[in-house]
């Protein structure tokens, strides 16, 4: 038998765990367990320098396994494992104890959470020696890209991939391209045409020969995993299927209905509009009322539906800077009438926007702040069926006041589709509760998604701008050029397997496996793993009642051992 | 209190000055700046927002603007260039025309060719009733026997004196009705309940501050307040030898240099003479805050006083140096210039802030007193519905 | 293509003559299209009445208003045009977005003008064919962005230099403790991105170097970097810290934002990438002045506690006497003091002669520090380069009224940033700044607590005297300061000052809401000023929404410091042909669509150095820029572009496209 020399480390990770943790003396009370050559702790193990403190040891210490004990393996296990490989290693031969998030980060007494992260490096040492090794392995990457959704961001997107010469297949619901975008006529801070800008767009989209556009159709289904993703196509004609290795979702998001909101009278009192409807009218040339006269008054009302518990929590993001763009509008067309802002917090975020703010209140507006959250504007209609008079406590002078309007704008917030879920479904990914889509990481990953192969882009992620979500489409547009550009792709190794032996061929696995990886073998009688699907949630493994399949790196054995290190050391400190 | 924002109102401000304050997106920076703002009593932002608002009965109870002495320390760091300095002035301007019950201060200042009218056409009065009474006396007299100037036989100083009274009368009527005006707009009409023996005890400040202008003291620019006391005590101190004591002060006789009514003339002159030329200096150059921005109504006042004084010299140098002729010509042109100065100036333009200031702190601790009063009353209730719980 | 259609053109100007756009209305005057060309000044407000009410629509299919913000008045020719009943479609060319504003070139006016008419892209009738691509990539700047490039290329097996003017990549974000909405700790969500571009088989760090010159075209170019003599070798040097151990000159930390000192040789970080020492020539005692004793060495030997006045008096004899090595110094030394003395005291006259040499000395590798190494310079060719310089952080000595420079617990937000890091001076202990004797600022760990604390919102942004930009990160770290402030010290009463809150990215007003919730006073209204009263900072402001005058006496002040164009942009756009806006950001090709691309095809823009942003979009902007590069080296083509503007060219294209 192979003798066991195991490497330790714990992290200190600044003061997030040092602050709650004793890490030395968990590094003394480690030392002391069977098979572990070395205990350390190091400030921060993931740096270059900690990482090298591991290959080092490997080096002259000719440990074979390594426990690192710091946060959640989500973020870095990737980086010890590489570390590992570094020294010659098998990656597989780590385990990593978290001692930030489930310890320093949810405990208040030093002393208890010192004990229990005792425990949790002890299980980690007492698993790791039943690890195996296993090998990477590899899929090739199919060229073609599918992108549902072609707003603004999905045409960015296609055209950037197809620019470079791959297949793109687009997808559309409606019967048109050009998404949101398309309702818009100008844009802010500089009043561009996005009208040319889409239009535009649009063209190059609709002429380019490698990208294939299908309109008015749905996803009806998506299987595969990166690399070779496969997909049901249908409109009302005809169902299609589509093979392409990556997925990019730009769905974009919709118009919140403010006619909830009781206080503004959406629908119930005429002349008060919503942002598009009054975007509509500019589109047309004749800002006009009801009774078809121009108006000589005309509110505001920002953050509708947004940045309020009761409707939406967050921050619709464009409709500050669209009320000034409407501000700047109004007064080109009417310079005479006289326009009321209702905002709450004027933000002016992008790039020359607070410059717009600064020369758009030399217009004849008048910019009024309220509270968004507690106290929303009155809107009552007068009893000339002219006016509509808004009664409201300002913020900046304390009166409460009311003004007198023919037509009163409601920003509108804008909220995630309504098949999100249904989209995230069929696409393996997650949404938030607001409905957006979660991306890999909201710092660092804004455009990757958990599931490897699939992408978002633009407002479907969270609400954002025009050149944002560009961005946003061609960030996910060079990790696709990416994946196509190697050809093939890493693919996950801790899959479940089937001992034949044991199998008895009943296939409760194959009913319970989420990833419909699992296929049942008439020859052999035995249930099998399509290993590239599979993403070793062990679902099965739990299932299987014979205990015939293993999900490997994380057996039986291991577990059982890893809990019974666990135990062991909180019966040994208690 | 449920106000009607006025958006009309806006237009109408702008014809009183500068426009900048349009700009403000409330920081709060201006007012924390302000070395005069105190807790209770805060300015100037929340002017600008009653301007830019359009709050006019707001606007019109608003004493801050008397109560800054555009230091300019508002408008130094002020991040939109949103001028709250300039803005206060231009609130000054127009809140003499609200209290204003005859609508001239209005025109003035909302139309250059219509001050220019009323100027000529009060001088043109003036050299009219000169040109027709100068053909009453007897010219023989109007050089004395020693060949030295006989003022007064020229313009005998009852007859003037008599004139000036009527213009005084005039002046007063006007200031006080105005002043009953903006006592109305400022006490009355926000609902202030005044306890009448604080009309009596607050009263020391109305003058303390009249005299000294102690408050301006408080702004950093020590010698603009220097200046500017120099130049309200030489006016005050001109204004009542003038007005009151023309008998006195207008005499054919030459009394010695130490004599009290010489001593007073030249300080006054002296006061009058280097303060509008410091002023006339400052605005012209724009270095400072306060200097930088100029109504054409700044201009007329502090250029017609300017030439009030400047007359005023020349008629006396004419006089000690006995060049008759020379004196009674300058001294219509110095009637003529200081005539229209008073008509327009003390009760209708800038001038008329002499009054208006310290009758506002006045009222400001009026208000303070007021406030307390009801403060006590609160408590007090509280007190009691307490005590009868208990 | 419809022939008959008539176009009307209004070109508006600002305080431009009429006559300076005459070649233009001559050349388009001979179109059969163009019906009218009217030049208006946009401050000339009578004529623009009488053009826009004399408009006769009816007339025109298109009209194209042209001009620096065309699209202010759209809507006054729109509601002229809608009265008349007839819709015809009103363009926009705006000045900016063709490369017309800086200044009036008529020939590429004109061409613009015909890509509206023809309906042909602007790009189009720009391009030179095809240019063939290296694919080699640059990538100036190795922040988050440049990072974040770097890796989108290297993954794409696409060779990437990595140039960066420090001695360690990372950037800013390197410097932050956490990042807001979701408190990840920066450092552990961005040092392994540093670890992976440092072993990225792909990528090649330049660090320490700068870009001295551009040749070539876009695909192609010539690029010559100066690596600054970094005095240390990066394959010997093991990190030891010996060196600066032994290193006794000092300067102001530039990672823990000056609030710590640092040696001379030093490495900027415990993880930096490299994590190799590096010499700062400018305080090197050695490079600064190599082996010379002189009068002020002598001072300050004798000022010594226990050094022998007879070796100083020895000492007078080597005075200004040029020696080339450390052998030989030493040598000299046991020649004139003795050799025991040189043992007892000669690493103390290293110290304070100009000839130190510590380093060296007590460097365990041979050959490993190389005090007399001089910069060099090398030579890439690659295809494409992206920019992604980041930002400077706004000098707040230059808000004179808060003080800061003058009171020592006046801080900026990137010093507060490094106070609370577990890896900063004090390991994360927030304490008030005392003074040691030479009346530098010192944090000491056992330091007391602040008991409150101010967060000042819109230093240096916001503001006409400063920068009159939002910064957009200031009110959302700012909110992040205060909870982490409020975290470690609950007992502090912590304040945050503001105009506007920000919070306008995913997540962030949920973030906002959960710190209004912990106990912290956040008050709408600017602070006015800090001022030093009874020896006791005072802070005073107008707090808007009680409408109540602010006077409070606060321990600690921070001011959240806005972003500014890094210093260097200038002299880049000078050496890269590229455009700046007026504040000095990097100018992107079209403010919607292309804002990671810049007027030179091959060179694209990332991150900050575009205009203020948070991390993830100043990711995904790197993301972006990489996508155009793979773009163009899958493809193995990139467009050309056109300096000058031949009109024949043009005329040609524009004649294909309309057959």
């Amino acid at each position: 038998m192979e003798e066991y020399r195991i490497g330790v480390y714990i992290c200190w990770c600044g003061t997030n765990i040092a602050m709650m943790v004793d890490v030395e003396a968990v590094v003394e009370e480690i030392k002391k367990l069977p098979n572990v050559t070395i205990a350390k702790d190091y400030k921060y193990m993931c740096s270059d320098p900690g990482q090298d403190l591991i290959v080092k040891d490997i080096k002259e210490h000719h440990l074979n396994r390594i426990v690192v004990a710091a946060c959640s393996p989500r973020m870095h296990e990737p980086t010890f494992r590489k570390a590992l490989e570094n020294a010659g290693l098998n990656p597989y031969f780590f385990e990593m104890a978290n001692i930030r998030e489930q310890v320093s980060w949810v405990h208040t007494d030093r002393i208890e959470a010192t004990r229990k992260a005792k425990g949790l490096v002890a299980g980690a040492v007492k698993r790791v020696v039943h690890h195996k090794a296993l090998n990477k392995r590899y899929v090739d990457i199919h060229p073609a890209t599918l992108i549902i959704g072609a707003g603004v961001a999905g045409m960015s997107a296609a055209l950037e991939i197809a620019d470079s010469g791959q297949k793109v297949h687009l997808v559309e619901q409606c019967n048109q391209l050009g998404g949101m975008v398309r309702k818009v006529d100008l844009n802010y801070p500089y009043l561009n045409s996005s009208r040319q800008t889409i239009s535009q767009l649009i063209k190059n989209t609709e002429e380019h020969p490698d990208i294939q556009i299908y309109t008015e159709s749905k996803i009806d289904k998506i299987s595969g995993y990166i690399g070779n993703f496969r997909a049901l196509l249908s409109n009302h004609q005809e169902q299609r299927e589509l093979e392409f290795g990556n997925i990019l979702i730009a769905t974009g998001l919709k118009s919140f209905d403010p006619s909830i909101i009781e206080n503004y009278g959406y629908k119930r009192i005429p002349n008060v509009i919503t942002s598009a409807d009054f975007e509509k009218m500019l589109y047309s040339g004749l800002i006009h009322c009801e009774n078809g006269k121009e108006p000589g008054n005309i509110a505001i009302i920002h953050c509708v539906g947004s940045r309020n518990e009761n409707y939406h929590p967050y921050c619709s993001r464009t409709c500050c800077m669209t009320a000034l763009k409407y501000i700047n509008q109004i007064s080109s067309a009417a310079p005479e009438c006289n326009i009321y802002d209702i905002y709450a917090d004027m933000r002016a975020i992008g790039k020359d926007c607070e410059e717009l703010y600064a020369s758009t209140s030399k217009k004849n507006v008048m910019f009024l702040m309220f509270d968004q959250q507690h106290d929303l504007p009155v809107i009552k209609q007068n009893g000339n069926g002219k006016t509509v008079s808004i009664e409201f406590t300002e913020l900046l002078s304390g009166e409460s006041i009311h003004i007198q309007a023919n037509m009163v704008v409601l920003m509108t917030a804008v909220e995630s589709q309504a098949n999100n879920k249904e989209i995230a479904h069929l696409a393996g990914i997650s949404t938030d509760k607001n409905g957006f889509f979660i991306e890999k990481h909201p710092k660092l990953d804004p455009v990757a998604t958990t599931t490897e192969g699939v992408y978002i882009a633009g407002t479907c992620q969270s609400p954002k701008d025009i050149p944002d979500s560009i961005v946003q489409a061609k960030a996910a547009a060079a990790r696709i050029l990416a994946t196509i550009a190697k050809g093939k792709v890493q693919v996950e190794v801790t899959t479940a397997q089937v001992n034949e032996d044991i199998c008895c061929g009943c296939q409760c696995c194959a009913s319970v496996c989420p990833y419909s990886a699992i296929s049942y073998n008439e020859d052999k009688k035995v249930s099998e793993v399509n290993e590239i699907l599979c993403k070793g949630c062990g679902t099965c493994a739990s299932a299987c009642p014979s205990g015939a399949i293993v999900s490997k790196h994380f057996t039986d054995n291991q577990i059982l051992s890893q809990i019974t290190g666990v135990l062991e050391m909180q019966i040994e400190t208690a | 209190m449920e106000n009607l924002v006025n958006p009309k109102l806006r237009d109408e401000l702008k014809k009183f000055g500068v426009q900048d304050w349009e700009g403000c997106y409330h920081c709060g920076q201006c007012t924390a700046n302000c070395p005069l703002t105190e807790q209770g009593q805060l300015f100037p932002r929340k002017d600008i927002r009653s301007m830019q608002m359009g709050l006019k009965k707001t606007l019109a109870g608003s004493l801050e603007p008397w109560l800054c002495y555009y230091c300019g320390d508002c408008s130094k760091e002020c991040p939109r260039n949103a001028n709250p300095g300039e803005m206060m002035m231009a609130l000054r301007r127009y809140l003499t025309s609200v209290y204003d019950w005859t609508g001239i201060s209005k025109l003035i200042y909302n139309s250059k060719i219509a001050e220019f009218a009323l100027i000529f056409i009060i001088a043109a009065l003036v050299l009219i009733l000169s040109i027709i009474y100068s053909q009453v006396p007897d010219r023989s007299l109007w050089i004395t026997p020693e060949g030295g100037v006989a003022i007064n036989q020229f313009f005998p100083v009852e007859y003037v004196h008599f004139g000036d009274m009527v213009m005084f009368v005039l002046l007063a009527g006007l200031l006080i009705s105005n002043i009953v005006n903006m006592y109305f707009k400022v006490i009355v009409n926000q609902g202030i309940k005044v306890h009448f023996i604080n009309y009596f005890t607050e009263f020391w400040a109305l003058i303390w501050n009249f005299i000294s202008q102690k408050k301006f003291s408080k702004c950093d620019s020590k010698p603009y307040w220097y200046v500017h006391l120099f130049l309200v005590t030489a006016y005050v101190t001109l204004f009542v030898m003038v007005v009151a004591f023309l008998t006195w002060f207008q005499t054919d006789t030459i009394y010695a240099w130490y004599h009290p009514q010489r001593i007073l003339g030249y300080y006054a002159t002296l006061g009058l003479f280097a303060g509008t030329l410091y002023f006339i200096y400052q605005r012209s150059r724009k270095t400072k805050e306060n200097s930088k921005h100029s109504h054409y109504t700044d201009w007329t006042f502090i250029v017609l006083l300017f030439l009030s004084t400047l007359s005023g010299i020349l008629v006396h140098v004419f006089r000690i140096n006995g060049m008759a002729l020379a004196t009674y010509y300058i001294y219509i042109a110095h009637l003529m210039i200081l005539t229209p100065m008073l008509m327009i100036e003390v009760p209708f333009s800038k001038w008329s802030h002499l009054a208006y200031r310290p009758f506002a702190i006045y009222f400001a601790r009026l208000k303070k007193a007021a406030e307390n009063k009801q403060k006590e009353a609160n408590m007090e209730a509280t007190y009691k519905l307490k005590e009868s719980i208990a | 293509m419809n022939l008959t259609q008539s176009i009307a053109i209004y070109l508006i100007h600002q305080n431009k003559h009429d006559a300076d756009f005459l070649p233009s209305k001559n050349y388009l005057k001979e179109l059969p299209e163009i019906k009218l060309f009217e030049c208006i000044n946009e401050c000339d407000k009578k004529t623009f009445k009488s053009a826009v009410s004399n408009i006769s629509p009816l007339e025109y299919d298109k009209i194209i208003l042209a001009g620096e913000n065309p699209g202010f008045y759209k809507d006054l020719f729109l509601s002229q045009i809608a009265l008349a009943g007839k819709n015809p479609e009103i363009l926009l060319l705006n000045f900016c977005d063709y490369g017309l504003n800086h200044f009036i070139d008529n020939n590429r006016l004109i061409a613009a003008f015909l890509g509206l008419v023809y309906n042909i892209p602007f790009k189009k009738l720009l391009s030179n064919g095809n240019l063939p691509v290296n694919d080699q990539t640059l990538i100036i700047g190795a922040g988050i962005a440049g990072i974040q490039a770097a890796l989108e290329i290297g993954n794409a097996n696409k060779k990437v230099f990595l140039l960066e003017k420090n001695a360690t990549i990372g950037g800013h974000m390197a410097m932050f403790d956490k990042t807001f909405p979701t408190l990840d700790c920066a450092a552990c969500i961005l040092t392994p991105k540093m670890v992976e571009v440092g072993q990225h088989p792909k990528i090649d760090l330049l660090t320490y170097s700068e870009l001295l010159e551009v040749k070539g075209n876009s695909g192609n170019y010539q690029v010559k970097i100066k690596k600054k003599a970094r005095k240390v070798d990066l394959k010997k040097c093991i990190g030891c810290g010996s060196c600066s151990a032994r290193c006794p000159s000092h300067a102001p930390s530039e990672f823990d934002s000056g609030i710590s000192l640092r040696n001379a040789i030093y490495i900027p970080f415990p993880q930096a990438v490299p994590n190799k020492y590096v010499v700062d020539s400018a305080i090197c005692r050695y490079v600064e002045s190599p082996y010379e004793i002189n009068a002020q060495t002598i001072k300050e030997l004798n000022k010594t506690a226990g050094f022998p006045k007879e070796i100083t008096e020895k000492l007078v004899v080597l005075k200004n006497k040029e020696i080339k090595s450390a052998v030989e110094f030493n040598s000299v030394l046991i020649e004139n003091i003795g050799e025991q003395n040189t043992e007892k005291y000669g690493e103390l006259i290293f110290e304070h002669t100009g000839a130190c040499k510590n380093c060296v000395r007590f460097c365990p590798v041979n050959d490993c520090i190389d005090l007399d190494e001089q910069d060099e310079e090398v030579e890439i060719n690659v295809g494409n380069i992206i920019l992604a310089t980041g930002f400077k952080a706004f000098d707040a000595k230059k808000a004179i009224q808060y003080g800061y420079g003058v009171y020592p617990n006046v801080l900026t937000s990137l010093e507060l940033e490094r106070l609370i890091n577990a890896s900063g001076p004090t390991s994360g202990k927030i304490v008030l700044a005392g003074l040691d004797k030479k009346g530098n600022r010192i944090f000491d760990k056992e330091g007391e607590k602040p008991k409150s604390l101010a967060i000042v919102h819109c230093v240096g942004s916001r503001d006409v005297n400063h920068n009159k930009y939002c910064s957009k990160v200031c009110c959302m770290y700012s909110l992040k300061l205060a909870h982490l402030v409020k975290e470690k010290l609950p007992e502090t009463t912590v304040y945050e000052y503001f105009i506007d809150m920000r919070a306008y990215g995913k997540g962030y007003e949920e973030f906002y809401n959960r710190i209004r919730n912990e106990g912290i006073n956040i008050i709408r209204g600017k602070t006015a000023k800090v001022e030093l009263k009874d020896d006791h900072l005072w802070i005073r402001g107008e707090d808007i929404l009680k409408k109540k005058l602010i006077e409070e006496k606060i321990e600690m002040v921070v001011l959240a410091i806005g972003l500014e164009p890094a210093s260097d942009n200038k002299a880049l756009a000078d050496i890269l042909g590229l455009q700046l806006s007026a504040e000095g950001w990097f100018k992107e090709n079209s403010s919607d669509t292309e804002t990671t691309l810049t007027n030179n095809q091959g060179i694209k823009i990332a991150g900050v150095c575009q205009g203020p942003k948070d991390i993830p979009d100043s990711v995904a902007q790197a993301s972006a820029a990489a996508a155009g590069v793979l773009k163009s080296i899958l493809k193995g083509e990139i467009k050309g572009e056109i300096k000058e503007i031949n009109l024949q060219h043009i005329e040609k294209i524009v004649k294909e496209q309309v057959q």
